[in-house]
């Protein structure tokens, strides 16, 4: 019993693992405020939800076409939004997530509206609980692997120089643009990735699954383990995906309250890390401030 | 030519709560320069202390007003002095990490209101009052109020803004926070009155919102979502752009609702501000620095 508990806790562990590395390497490494991080999750698990219950297709290819299709609009966004600075990029993307929000809610002839899709089938050979954590442990440890060798090459510092120093990248002659598209595209794919297996794990989405909540759950997760820091990022989902459950196993209340209270909780953790230790735990880096570029 | 009455009656009593809203949260953008995303959790906090005074006390309407507004105020002082003026004492300015704590608050505020009040919404029919028509145009009692009131109060706060002296202090510390200083004008105090005017125009149009379109917890952040979209749209610190914004905005969630479909409303607001956005970025009336 209790072990079945433990391994759907890992489970979501692991794919949150992945959504604080996607969003991390946009937010940490790339210095971008991407709030409009859940629209990109949203897409994948759509597109695979979708892909897999009505057109029948195999679970592979719809995580697949679910992290393309993520990757793509991410850098389209990535594409649109290059003008725009500051306070009104993050303004922006969190609209962004607000619009995929509203068209999962609207379009109902394909996303089946607020009633959500229903049904998404698991991988064939990952069938149960634990063989699905066996698959998401190898995605999960492929995936920090990846981010780790592409933070620490030379990619990794001119991106972190980008977002200390723009200017000065840039009188380098880097080429900033070509390196915003790739951590765009790159973070859109995994945060695709991240959506389809919450999809294919928890074998139901609406469009409420991946809205403000959760982007603030996400958003605590790297803030509470630190920014640009790929061990940070993992211990801080670690943390942030048991701290509900110990609240559940310990305190019995009704399930609306108990909802409120887990928002309470996150919220207030992530605002008194961000008051009070804005580097989290294993954070290398703070954001740029809020009137350089402005001044 | 009715129906281009009824759009614009549409349009005005959306478009006014909104501009009251967003006008506030523009004068505490350029005054701190906090993008004061919890605003639209003052409204909300402003609807319930309303609901708490009117449906649960049986207090009679004005000073359950009188309460709703008291407690807008208080909620947004102390979130400025308990976490924006101490994140300023503790050096912490990155835009990153102030976004974050403001979009905190918001889901505080909204969480408490859902565990106090529960998510059935609360409604306030008996208050909107009889049914007059104007030929076409049918307006209720509330949104006469909502007409009269609001240009009034958006009136009063620009004239407050350009012609007083504790205006024009406003102005300067949005101008430029150390030459203020420097010519003696405490910056601190403005920022705190910044918040104050803020949440109590706020809390007015809380109540006013309320009574039209009911009250829910998770209205704080539809309430915040649109608001911000319609500051930016206008151009954030701009008190002007805040109204024109909401009232373009409107305009075209109107005619969407009109021509489309009532549920896509959100989607077309937001592809009017993006598209806006792209062409300038400082939004319609917005430049680098303004108030008013």
């Amino acid at each position: 019993m209790i072990i079945d508990f433990i391994i759907f806790l890992l489970v979501l562990f692991a794919i949150y693992g992945i959504a604080g590395l996607a969003l991390n390497l946009t937010l940490g490494w790339g210095g971008l405020i991407n709030l409009g991080f859940m629209g990109f999750l949203s897409i994948g698990a759509y597109t695979s939800a979708i892909l897999t219950t009505e057109y029948h297709l195999p679970v592979f290819v719809g995580i697949i076409a679910g992290m393309i299709l993520a990757a793509l609009i991410s850098g389209f966004v990535g594409i649109l939004i290059r003008t725009i600075r500051g306070d009104a990029l993050a303004i922006i993307l969190l609209g962004f997530n607000f619009t995929v929000y509203a068209i999962g809610l609207n379009w109902n002839s394909v996303t089946r509206g607020a009633l959500g899709i229903p049904g998404i089938p698991r991988p064939e050979f990952f069938y149960d609980d634990r063989r699905f954590l066996f698959l998401v442990t190898i995605l999960l440890l492929l995936t920090t692997l990846f981010l780790y060798r592409l933070t620490h090459s030379s990619f990794g510092r001119v991106l972190g120089a980008i977002r200390d120093e723009e200017l000065h990248a840039r009188v380098l002659g880097k080429r900033m643009f070509r390196v915003k598209m790739i951590v765009h595209i790159v973070s859109g794919a995994l945060a695709g990735l991240a959506g389809a297996l919450l999809a294919h794990f928890i074998r139901f989405i609406d469009p409420a699954s991946f809205f403000i909540h959760q982007l603030v759950f996400v958003l605590s997760m790297i803030f509470v383990g630190g920014l640009a820091s790929v061990p940070g990022t993992i211990i801080g989902a670690f943390i942030l995906t048991l701290l509900p459950e110990m609240i559940r196993v310990f305190v019995n209340l009704p399930s609306d309250i108990l909802g409120a209270i887990r928002g309470i909780i996150f919220s207030l953790l992530l605002l008194l890390v961000v008051m009070f230790r804005p580097k989290g735990i294993l954070g290398t880096v703070e954001l740029p401030s809020a009137y350089a570029d402005r001044e | 030519m009715d129906l281009i009455l009824q759009l614009i009656s549409n349009v005005l009593i959306p478009g006014l709560l909104f501009a009251l809203i967003a006008a506030g949260f523009s004068l505490t953008y350029s005054v701190t320069r906090v993008l004061h995303l919890a605003n639209g959790g003052v409204v909300i906090v402003a609807g319930y202390g309303f609901y708490t005074g009117y449906s649960l006390w049986h207090w009679p309407i004005w000073s359950a007003s009188l309460l709703a507004i008291a407690i807008a105020i208080l909620t947004g002082l102390f979130i400025n002095a308990q976490i924006h003026e101490r994140m300023r004492e503790h050096g912490i300015v990155s835009a990153a990490g102030m976004l974050v704590a403001t979009i905190s608050v918001l889901l505080i505020i909204q969480n408490i209101l859902l565990a106090i009040f529960g998510s059935a919404p609360k409604s306030f029919a008996d208050l909107q009052g009889t049914v007059h028509e104007f030929g076409p145009v049918i307006f209720t009692d509330h949104e006469i109020r909502i007409l009269v009131l609001i240009p009034i109060l958006l009136i009063i706060f620009i004239l407050l803004l350009k012609k007083t002296k504790t205006g024009k202090a406003l102005r300067a510390v949005a101008d430029h926070e150390q030459v203020a200083e420097v010519v003696g004008i405490a910056s601190r105090k403005m920022r705190m009155l910044a918040f104050g005017i803020s949440s109590f125009l706020a809390g007015i149009a809380g109540i006013l919102f309320a009574i039209e379109y009911n009250l829910d917890p998770s209205m704080g952040i539809m309430i915040t979502v649109r608001m911000i979209f319609r500051a930016i749209l206008g151009g954030v610190g701009s008190i002007g752009g805040a109204i024109l914004g909401s009232l373009s905005t409107e305009t075209i969630v109107a005619l969407t609702g009109y021509y489309w479909n009532v549920s896509w409303v959100d989607f077309s607001s937001f592809l009017l501000t993006f598209v806006v956005l792209l062409i300038r970025p400082n939004g319609i009336l917005g430049k680098k620095k303004r108030i008013v």
